[in-house]
């Protein structure tokens, strides 16, 4: 029994090392890649690139599945994104609440019988509309298919420009997050096929009509901690990955496709539960296969703000659910590890989301476990047990400062001292009881996922234009 | 195995002390450098900032010398406020009011200034110094930016590109193009075909001797920039461009030849609609669009019938603004093909004139020959309609896929 907690001790603390090196080295990664994009910014003039005739278009597809409190909001705000060719198609995915008859008061819509060809296979459309106050917005309404991905493809098959973006209805795009994020797609226009922006949270910034008046930090604990986990998976994971070329996640709330690319591997997989993954890993496999040289890009200054779940029982469907999409995108792409083929994605990528993403739940409840059990049987010296915990506390939250350092070096968004005092704060903060229950809303969506419980379950939102006074009562 | 336990016990230890002491120490500078860092930013950029306000308020008597250079040259923050206000300036100014500016950064020493720093920098700088440079529209930049293009960095030559763009000059075109023929200037398209547009647009026929040597992508590359800058400047060499092998170059002289006058352009454009390409067709039926004349009507009827879906829709799109649009869709009709008709009515209805169009036939018909034709124009067009909105309802299996 002593034996086996020694080796089991043993292997978790090798796991923990690892893990923390992987960290890391992706924290140098990303702070080394930001600057270089940051010195990059300084001989580039976005005005140049509106102006040009070059830009290429870009279709902006937004899925909207009972959107009804914030899609006006949400659509205004998209039609002001400052690009020289922009084309908006939302897709009603079979909305129960007032979502197209908002879209219509607002915009004033007509039908019309535009080509839509069926290129990606959806639940059936039942009309398509142009704006008559804004023909670049066109509304495709169709019935439900109990997914965004097939509100996307049929968004996708709607679209009629180069590039598409999905874009969540509940978000808001930053007016020259386009412009910024197609700074590096432009540059490298034929090896570029997708690139990431980086998603925000809204919650407690300061709205007047559908624009962000002010950024700042929200008063909810569990949001801090959120805003914390998205600056560090953005600036610290993805900015490490995309530098090397393994970007594997483009957030589904903002990301630029080549159209063509997404039809060639069949748009989004309409079953999937993690669509944005699903629709990357398939990218890659295609690219990899046809032997193409190709770049999935992070870009780390256009920004999406989102609003993020604001109670723990909606943010813990949400992470079940997301962990639910991990497995569901790495499970059926299992043949790709390790195989010569898929180069770096197979050899690091991939092996790193199944060790240290998809099965870091498990080893954690299972190392705490270990390490207590030991500790109480006298296996494990108490001081180093003690020490171990301060080792993993301080370490993990130097990683998540790093992300705040990394915030200040790219985008600087909270100007307030106090907002910047009070995220290093949480970073102190996050890893007790928050991490833990993170832990636990993990292992339920493997538990779910196993239990063959897939179903989608919406998070409830407040809205964009019903939550602004709230946050205009922000202090 | 007691002793291997031991030994990685021991050494487990030891690293989680000094893991502890590294932790603490990666914390304490992070967050170091993020107050030390906002605290100098904010110090640099107030500064700036009040550099920069003075600057504006005193700008006349800068530029006209009263305040001498002297007593802000010196100040690397002062100097810096002026360049950028300067370039600034220099971004929307007309020709009379750059020679001013121009003149006012030799004279103050600013010009030099500049050069020297796209000599003496390194890295991002010198790359942001290179930009500069074109900024100023200065002549003598050009040779400086010229030899930037030779540089072994591809971000080196970029910023050279870009530069060159900025100075809006057909020597900078010319040095480009060069480099760019002979295989010395690998860049991606978009940067370089956009400073090539900016430097050429004044003088396009400065891209053909270029075009005839050219081969392969370059020879591509230089067509899409002619198409964006050609002019009737270009006369007989254009038309002989309209029957080049390479299908970009002839899209691109469909694209150039909307420029030129009607007369000049309509038998070129003839040839192109019959391309084998279909951008190359697309392309010419939109410049004769483009020229809503009524002698381009039947090759356009002949576009709405092609067997291509997107040439077909950019056919309708153009007789869609014919001056007789009832005439047009009586023709169409005559052609007696579903998808030429599909192909109006989607048009009609993404300009907005389908209702429109309804309404002018409804209240024409009667018991005339000309109304009775236009009841069955009418009816045409209702039943189409109605056809596309049952393609739509059916995605699966729309029409116009199948022929597309």
């Amino acid at each position: 029994m002593r034996e086996l907690l020694q080796i089991s001790n043993n292997t978790f603390f090798f796991y923990y090392l690892a893990s923390n090196c992987s960290y890391l080295a992706l924290l140098i990664a990303a702070l080394l890649s930001s600057r270089a994009h940051h010195q990059h910014l300084a001989s580039l003039r976005l005005e140049r690139m509106k102006s040009s005739p070059l830009t290429p278009p870009i279709t902006l597809i937004a899925p909207a599945h009972n959107e009804e409190a914030s899609v006006a909001v949400s659509v205004r705000s998209l039609l002001r994104v400052d690009y020289p060719e922009l084309e908006v198609v939302v897709v009603n995915d079979g909305s129960e609440d007032r979502t197209l008859a908002r879209l219509q008061e607002e915009f004033d819509l007509r039908p019309a019988r535009l080509l839509y060809l069926s290129q990606i296979a959806t639940a059936p459309v039942r009309g398509v509309y142009r704006s008559v106050a804004d023909p670049r917005l066109i509304v495709v309404d169709k019935e439900a298919g109990g997914s965004k991905a097939d509100a996307s493809n049929a968004g996708l098959n709607a679209a009629s420009s180069p590039y598409t973006c999905v874009v969540d209805c509940d978000s808001l795009l930053e007016s020259d997050a386009l412009l910024r994020i197609m700074v590096t797609i432009l540059e490298d226009p034929k090896r570029v096929v997708a690139a990431g922006g980086i998603v925000r949270v809204l919650n407690g910034c300061e709205l007047a009509n559908g624009r962000i008046r002010r950024v700042r930090l929200p008063r909810s604990p569990i949001v801090i901690f959120q805003v914390i986990e998205y600056l560090r998976a953005f600036l610290i994971g993805r900015e490490g990955w995309a530098s090397g070329n393994m970007l594997t996640i483009i957030s589904g709330a903002f990301g630029v496709f080549r159209r063509d690319v997404v039809m060639r591997v069949g748009g989004y997989r309409a079953e999937a539960i993690g669509e944005d993954f699903d629709l990357v890993a398939r990218i890659h496999r295609k690219m990899l296969e046809e032997k193409q040289e190709y770049r999935i890009t992070f870009v780390p200054d256009p920004v999406c703000w989102t609003e993020v779940p604001p109670t723990a029982h909606s943010l813990g469907l949400q992470r079940a659910r997301w962990q639910k999409g991990l497995i569901d995108v790495l499970w059926p792409n299992r043949d790709m590890l390790f195989r010569r083929r898929y180069g770096r994605i197979g050899a690091f990528a991939l092996p790193y989301m199944w060790v240290f993403e998809l099965f870091a739940p498990v080893f954690e409840f299972l190392g705490i476990a270990m390490i207590i059990l030991a500790s109480v049987l006298g296996t494990l010296s108490h001081r180093f047990f003690i020490e171990f915990m301060i080792y993993g506390y301080l370490f993990a939250a130097m990683i998540s400062v790093g992300a705040v350092l990394q915030e200040e070096i790219t985008y600087r968004r909270y100007n307030d001292w106090r907002d910047v005092a009070r995220l290093i704060l949480y970073c102190f903060l996050e890893q007790c009881p928050y991490r833990q229950m993170h832990l636990i809303w993990r292992l339920k969506g493997m538990w779910q996922y196993a239990r063959g419980d897939v179903v989608w379950r919406p998070m409830q939102r407040n809205g964009l234009e019903s939550a602004t006074p709230s946050r205009e009562a922000h202090p | 195995m007691n002793s291997l336990f031991h030994a990685i016990n021991a050494a487990a230890a030891s690293f989680v002390v000094r893991a502890i002491i590294f932790s603490l120490s990666g914390i304490f500078l992070l967050i170091v450098w993020i107050l030390a860092r906002r605290k100098l930013r904010r110090r640099y950029f107030d500064r700036l900032a009040d550099a920069g306000f003075y600057a504006r308020q005193h700008w006349d008597e800068i530029l006209a010398g009263e305040i001498a250079a002297n007593e802000w040259n010196d100040v690397h923050r002062d100097a810096e406020a002026i360049i950028t206000l300067s370039l600034d300036r220099m971004d929307t100014a007309d020709a009379s009011e750059a020679e001013k500016l121009l003149d006012f950064l030799r004279r103050t020493g600013l010009l030099d200034r500049i050069l020297i720093a796209t000599r003496r920098a390194r890295g991002w700088q010198r790359e942001a110094a290179l930009v500069r440079l074109g900024r100023t529209r200065a002549p003598d930049a050009v040779t400086v930016l010229a030899e930037a293009l030779d540089d072994s960095h591809p971000k080196t030559q970029l910023a050279a590109v870009r530069g060159l763009a900025r100075t809006g000059l057909a020597a900078a075109g010319e040095a480009m193009l060069e480099r760019v023929v002979a295989g010395h200037l690998s860049l991606p398209g978009t940067s370089l075909m956009n400073a090539l547009i900016v430097c050429t647009r004044a003088n396009p026929r400065l891209l053909l001797p270029y075009l005839r040597v050219a081969r392969g992508p370059v020879r591509e590359l230089l067509a899409r920039v002619i198409a964006e800058v050609a002019s009737i400047g270009l006369g007989d060499d254009l038309l002989l461009l309209a029957s080049d092998p390479l299908p970009e170059v002839r899209a691109s002289v469909a694209r150039a030849l909307a420029h030129a006058e009607f007369g000049f352009a309509f038998p070129a454009l003839s040839q192109l609609v019959a391309d084998g390409e279909w951008y190359v067709r697309l392309r010419a039926l939109t410049s004769l669009g483009q020229f809503g004349q009524t002698r381009a009507v039947p090759i356009l009827l002949r576009g709405v019938c092609d067997a291509n879906r997107h040439v077909r829709q950019r056919a309708a799109e153009a007789l869609a603004h014919a001056p007789d649009p009832i005439g047009v869709l009586r023709d169409v009709l005559k052609t007696e093909d579903a998808y030429a008709l599909q192909a109006m009515i989607a048009e009609l209805d993404r300009t907005g004139d389908f209702a429109k169009v309804v309404e002018m036939l409804a209240s024409s018909t009667g018991g005339t020959a000309r109304n009775t034709d236009a009841e069955s124009i009418l009816q045409a067009l209702e039943a189409g309609a109605e056809e596309l909105s049952a393609i739509l309802r059916i995605p699966s299996a729309p029409k116009t896929a199948q022929r597309a």
